[in-house]
């Protein structure tokens, strides 16, 4: 299945936010805790974009204990930026993606990177992540309003 | 310190460090070298502190001490700088606020966003993973800038990444 123009990066809370309009570098960090035994990638949790329902879709996760997922919105993230981002010298092809499907979630998948890739060049991709953030949708309102 | 950004295309920028190490060390300005930045004065009345108040007081809600210290001497080595560039009448009333926040991996992240690049700090619990980075969007020329604070004279890295700041924002 090709990928969709956008992916969309739950926000958990307030802190990952600066304002409306603005998301903090390390809702894109990547998580020493997030590595995988199998292939070298440490992954980052995202939703595609598929169809019209994906945004309201994460919006309305909720955790285990019943709790909104997503209490701050999410932030929509052109596919277009990420492959530029990835061309850069500085970054060298390390980023990537892949579709992940989940019981209950199909949209799931994840920005994958190098479990090596040093906390300076992960930092600097992940604010390259938040400056790419084409839209942030908060809780309560979709991105048609 | 040489700054070495790795750019995606020829950056349509020049950044003058030299006229700005100048001003500092003569402590007035030197015509022909603050000519090359905005001709603006600088708006009366802007707080330099208030740029930096909300990051301060990020810095002080986190567990770790030296972590803080070091974050502390971060900003104050910023707002020092940022001083400095309004005493030489700089436009600097469109400066967005600082941003600290600290992360679940111990680090304080401060954070500069302004619309077309980011300028961001971690001041992590090993000090030698302690890092800097300046992205920029397509139209500010991709930059994709980043390095690590051991080596590097905190108070040139500021200055040069405020000179930055200052010519393209």
């Amino acid at each position: 299945m090709p990928f969709p123009e956008n992916c969309i990066r739950g926000i958990p809370n307030k802190t990952f936010l600066y304002d409306d309009e603005t998301v903090a570098a390390h809702l894109f960090d990547f998580k020493q805790r997030d590595a995988r035994d199998d292939d070298g990638l440490t992954e980052q949790s995202i939703n595609w974009e598929d169809d019209t329902q994906a945004v309201e879709f994460t919006l309305s996760q909720t955790k285990e204990d019943g709790d909104r997922q997503f209490k701050a919105g999410v932030a929509i993230v052109p596919r277009s930026e990420i492959d530029r981002i990835n061309k850069l010298p500085g970054i060298g092809g390390d980023l990537s993606y892949e579709r992940q499907p989940l019981a209950g979630n199909p949209y799931h998948g994840n920005l994958l990177l190098p479990t090596d890739t040093s906390k300076k060049k992960m930092r600097m991709i992940a604010g390259s992540l938040a400056l790419a953030v084409s839209t942030i949708v908060s809780q309560g309102r979709d991105e048609s309003s | 310190m040489t700054p070495d950004p790795k750019c995606g295309s020829a950056p349509p920028y020049t950044v003058f460090t030299e006229p700005i190490e100048v001003a500092l060390a003569t402590g007035e300005s030197t015509s022909g070298s603050t000519s090359h930045f905005a001709t603006e004065s600088a708006v009366s009345g802007l707080s330099i502190s208030s740029l930096v108040r909300s990051a301060r007081r990020a810095v002080r809600q986190t567990d770790n001490a030296e972590v803080v210290e070091r974050a502390t001497d971060l900003l104050l080595t910023i707002q020092e700088t940022l001083e400095v560039f309004q005493r030489q009448e700089l436009q600097l009333s469109h400066f967005p606020p600082l941003h600290a926040v600290s992360t679940d991996e111990g680090s304080i992240l401060i954070e500069w966003a302004f619309s077309d690049f980011r300028i961001g700090f971690s001041v992590d619990p090993d000090p030698s993973d302690s890092s800097w980075y300046l992205v920029s969007t397509k139209n500010l020329g991709e930059i994709a800038a980043s390095g690590y604070f051991a080596g590097v004279t905190l108070r040139s890295l500021v200055l040069w990444l405020i000179s930055f700041a200052v010519v393209y924002s």
